[in-house]
């Protein structure tokens, strides 16, 4: 419960202590969140409705974006097509996620022959254009929701598993693993609270741009008539069908590419500010938490070891006799100060 | 060189596999819409045990591989014209456009990137990021559309449509191309100029720029030279990992602007459930791909001095 | 090159504590994956190592990078591969396996010479120490805390910085944590490679304190690798000098600083040659230079590894690689020069704290 609580006072000091743009981030993420669940509450137009008299007609009042070719209020339609795409984003990514890490940091973790074969397939996988890939098993399965999300799946999944292998290989030869290992600790627990941990980075940052890729790509495949059908709704539908009148009515086809292009935009840029996150140059500030109160006094934001310190020796440690031990303890000056 | 052979073949086993693991039945997939008409059973028949149907899989992938192998990529159903010739007809404008494009956007990419890396600063590194992440959030074809309504639509200027072989009208094809090029090189151009800038300002920190300097060089110089030549190496392997998402991104460029290359054809296909020349252009597109990759390694091993 | 049982025979004035350990015949070999550039093959890294320790002893293991010193190290944790025996308090420590080796691995810890890279980033300083406790199952619960800081107290680690990560200390506190680290898991033998290089002089004195306090009140032993002779008296009981992946000379440590035999012994310690008769020509490679440029690769060679670089050099040593022989009980060498050596006047040069790079 407590760790939960440090989460918790953690991200809000991320949020608050950052610029405008994490809160843009923050902001348009729940905007997002609340579309896919509960659309009605951002629209009271029905994304469906079928208007005769309303055609195409430009952004006014009662249509902020205009409608379409059936009278549908455009931007009705982009709400409500946000459940699907953000379903298939966090979906694809999600098991990107979960199946290719694990096996892509064991796989640079151990080496050897099993590394090598699942390299090879992962490398073969990131070499199939997606195009071509989701219009082979279109062709074969039919388009769907499913399809789509199975297709950008396996795709993602070599991604991450790329990544994640390299961290992992880079990892094992640092010397606090080794330093793991010597101490005989077991393997899994060596995995799972350290190498793991450390290979995380950069597969959360590969992730925002995953889901930003799989919009784009939904939204390509759509247009080309390989994604969800009719009367789902998703951006790529609505772009596909705007892309006929685009003489007619421009605001119809900018709206629907617009909601992309943000969208992707946004979550390439979520991923780039994880990435500046996790910087180890910023790790220094971030990890010192909470802040110490004074930049240079290391124990002023820990009043109570303080006067551990200056207490009694504990009767089970060794007799001091090197003179050299008592200055350490006794000035939290003497070697403090923190950065090498 | 092993690793290539592998890939190839785990390629082709993925083709196979989408093909094999259809619902329904492959022959009448692969023989397309004239399976349905009477009278052709018996040529059903046929492909069924061409294909090895109800023999165990390996049996079938090896009946599908052989032919292929041999180059045989059979015919299409629907006109009956073989695979291979319809490839090479719709072929030219598609590598055109990627030829173009890849030809256009590096120098292009080079000349933003190390410039921009020359004038650093902060406002300029968010900057080039936020143009570069836009370049690659927009949906490609969004963007063609973008452009035909800027140009082509009220100005009348570029053609909106249709493509002209340079050999019969090198005007005519210029103009039709133009659009469609810019579009796929504004693309690439984000691409690239966010690495290349990347790449730059940490080639400027590194020590033995310093040391050039310090000889005396003008900085001009020193940067365009030794950094230009640093980003160059590396864009090697860039290119050829972003090779797949440039086949894909052209397809749709291709729709948008009717340029009638590999993307249409593959579509209709599609479409019309045209599985041999479906089949052969992601066997043919993706063979491609995979071989530039791998000149693109040795290319690679050839230039970067590390690796000497 | 080697085939015969080298390194420290025991003598009988060790036989009464026995010996914590002996490594015998140990041997690195790595293969050279030259794809572009010439030469693949095996390099051998450490070529029949032998040596022994008793309990509470300093073995000092000095010699210039590559002689193959800090191969020993990582061969002894079972890091890397290799050939050769290692036994331990009499039980063979290369050949456990499984829940076997884990529990003894607990027994011989390493310091390394990187102090930030040897902690995991993401944990504290007090996570650092605990780990090893938990892991282990070594207390119960609720005695864990008390004994973090109990060790940290015996390393002389501030509390008060107890919450810090790696990042945020000095190297000195950092090497304070591991060595916490290594006793809390109960280790006898420390093996440190090269821990105080990355150290400022005085924080190096305050480490090797607290090692020689270790030393005295656990009886902990350690394997010292360095190429700072100077540290290196400080500590060690006894010194063996490697070159090339042999120990060229070993001795009780006032014997090798006081009456050094071997010639690489010499050079190290800044003593200058008289009389250069070396017989081979002036093609001499420096420390650390790459023999294979020069087309005398130790690996193909016959006769003494050290016979290019050797001042004293005579055309015996081309031919017939040296094996060890007695100068005292305790001190061995390498070379078939020494006695000449010995008997030859010498100009001492600046007395033992040169540390040779």
């Amino acid at each position: 419960m407590t760790r939960a609580l440090v989460h918790l006072r953690r991200a809000m000091h991320w949020a608050r202590h950052a610029g405008p743009a994490r809160l843009v981030l923050v902001a348009a993420a729940i905007l997002g969140i609340v579309a896919a669940v509960r659309p009605e509450l951002l629209t009271s137009q029905d994304p469906n409705a079928i208007n005769a008299h309303a055609i195409l007609v430009g952004p006014s009042w009662s249509h902020w974006l205009g409608t379409d070719e059936e009278g549908s209020d455009v931007l009705a339609r982009i709400i409500y097509g946000t459940r699907l795409d953000l379903l298939l984003a966090v979906g694809s990514a999600g098991i990107a996620g979960l199946v290719g890490f694990p096996l892509g940091a064991l796989a640079g973790y151990r080496g050897g022959v099993t590394d090598y074969v699942l390299q090879s397939f992962a490398i073969s996988t990131l070499a199939f254009p997606l195009i071509l890939f989701a219009v082979l098993i279109v062709a074969s399965f039919g388009a769907s929701l499913l399809t789509l999300i199975g297709i950008l799946a396996f795709l993602f999944t070599a991604q991450v598993f790329t990544v994640a292998r390299a961290q992992a290989k880079a990892l094992r030869e640092r010397e606090f693993i080794t330093a793991a290992t010597v101490s005989g600790i077991r393997t899994t627990h060596l995995l799972r609270r350290h190498l793991f941990p450390n290979a995380r980075g950069p597969v959360l940052v590969l992730l925002p741009q995953l889901m930003a890729t799989a919009i784009i790509a939904e939204a390509g495949l759509s247009y080309l008539g390989l994604g969800v059908q009719p009367p789902s709704i998703t951006w790529g539908t609505i772009l596909e069908a705007s892309e006929n009148y685009y003489q007619q009515q421009p605001y119809y086809a900018v709206a629907a590419g617009l909601v992309v292009t943000v969208s992707a935009g946004l979550l390439m840029f979520a991923g780039d500010v994880i990435s500046e996150s996790l910087d180890p140059r910023r790790r220094r500030a971030a990890a010192a938490w909470p802040p110490p109160r004074a930049s240079t006094a290391p124990s002023g934001a820990r009043p109570a070891p303080a006067t551990k310190a200056a207490g009694p020796p504990s009767p089970t440690s060794p007799t001091r006799g090197a003179a050299s031990l008592s200055p350490v303890i006794a000035g939290p000056g003497g070697e403090g100060g923190g950065s090498s | 060189m092993a690793r290539g052979l592998l890939v190839v073949w785990w390629v082709s086993a993925l083709v196979f596999l989408a093909l094999r693991l259809t619902p329904g039945n492959p022959a009448l997939l692969l023989l397309g819409p004239e399976a349905r008409r009477p009278g052709v059973a018996h040529q059903l028949v046929l492909l069924e045990r061409q294909l090895g149907l109800g023999r165990p899989i390996p049996v079938q992938y090896w009946l599908w591989l052989k032919p292929l192998l041999e180059g045989k990529f059979g015919n299409s159903d629907l006109s009956g014209r073989p695979v291979v010739s319809l490839i090479g007809g719709a072929a030219p404008p598609t590598l055109w456009l990627i030829g173009l494009s890849v030809l256009l956007s590096v120098p292009i990419a080079i000349g933003l990137g190390v410039v921009a890396a020359r004038f650093r600063s902060s406002v300029l590194d968010r900057g080039v990021r936020f143009v570069s992440t836009l370049g690659l959030a927009v949906p490609p074809f969004w963007l063609g559309l973008l452009l035909l309504l800027g140009l082509a639509v009220d100005a009348a200027v570029l053609p909106a449509n249709g493509y002209v072989s340079p050999l019969t009208n090198f005007g005519g094809f210029i103009t039709h191309m133009v659009m469609p090029v810019t579009t796929l090189t504004l693309y690439l151009v984000a691409v690239l100029t966010r690495f290349v800038y990347s790449e730059v300002t940490e080639s400027l920190a590194a020590d033995y720029v310093r040391t050039a300097r310090a000889m005396g060089l003008s900085e001009m110089k020193v940067v365009f030279w030794n950094a230009a030549r640093n980003a160059l190496i590396p864009m090697v392997s860039i290119l050829a990992a972003s090779l797949g998402p440039l086949v894909g991104g052209a397809v749709l460029v291709e729709q948008v602007f009717g340029l009638g290359g590999l993307g249409e054809l593959l579509l209709n296909s599609v479409v019309d459930r045209d599985y041999a020349v479906v089949q052969g252009i992601v066997i043919f597109l993706t063979i491609g791909i995979i071989v530039l990759q791998g000149l693109a390694d040795v290319l690679y091993r050839r230039l970067d001095p590390r690796v000497r | 090159m080697s085939g015969t049982v080298g390194g420290l025979v025991p003598s009988e004035s060790e036989a009464s504590s026995g010996p914590l350990f002996y490594v015998d015949q140990l041997s690195v070999t790595f293969q050279k994956r030259g794809r572009l550039s010439a030469g693949t093959g095996a390099v051998k890294a450490v070529d029949g190592v032998s040596f022994e320790m008793g309990v509470g002893e300093c073995l000092g293991l000095v010699g210039e990078s590559g002689s193959g010193k800090s191969s020993i190290a990582r061969a002894m944790v079972r890091v890397i591969p290799s050939r050769g025996k290692f036994v331990f308090r009499g039980v063979d420590f290369f050949g456990l396996k499984g829940e076997a080796l884990r529990v003894a691995r607990r027994e011989i810890q390493m310091i390394f010479q990187n102090p930030q890279g040897s902690l995991d980033p993401r944990q504290t300083a007090r996570q650092v120490v605990r780990e090893p406790l938990v892991e282990h199952g070594l207390l119960a619960v609720g005695q864990v805390e008390a004994r973090v800081e109990e060790l940290m107290d015996q390393v002389g680690f501030n509390w008060a910085l107890a919450d810090r990560y790696a990042h945020q200390l000095s190297g000195g506190q950092c090497q304070r944590l591991a060595i916490a680290r290594s006793l809390g898991l109960g280790a006898e033998l420390l093996i440190c490679d090269e821990p105080t290089s990355a150290l400022d002089v005085s924080v190096q004195a305050q480490i090797i304190n607290l090692l020689k306090d270790l030393q005295q009140t656990n009886r902990t032993s350690y394997v010292f690798i360095s190429h700072n002779l100077a540290v290196v008296r400080q500590l060690a009981t006894k010194v063996a000098v490697m070159y090339r992946g042999r120990i060229v000379e070993s001795a009780p440590v006032a014997e090798l600083f006081g009456a050094p035999k071997h010639p690489y012994t010499l050079e190290l310690l800044g003593y200058e040659a008289l009389e250069l008769t070396s017989a081979i020509g002036p093609a001499r490679p420096g420390p650390g230079e790459d023999l294979t440029i020069a087309g005398l690769s130790s690996s193909g060679m016959t006769g003494c590894s050290f016979a290019p670089r050797c001042p004293y050099a005579e055309e015996r040593c081309t031919r017939e690689a040296p094996l060890p022989e007695r100068v005292t009980d305790l001190h061995m060498v390498e070379c078939h020069r020494w006695r000449f050596i010995e008997g030859a006047d010498r100009t001492e040069g600046d007395d033992g704290a040169v540390a040779s790079h």
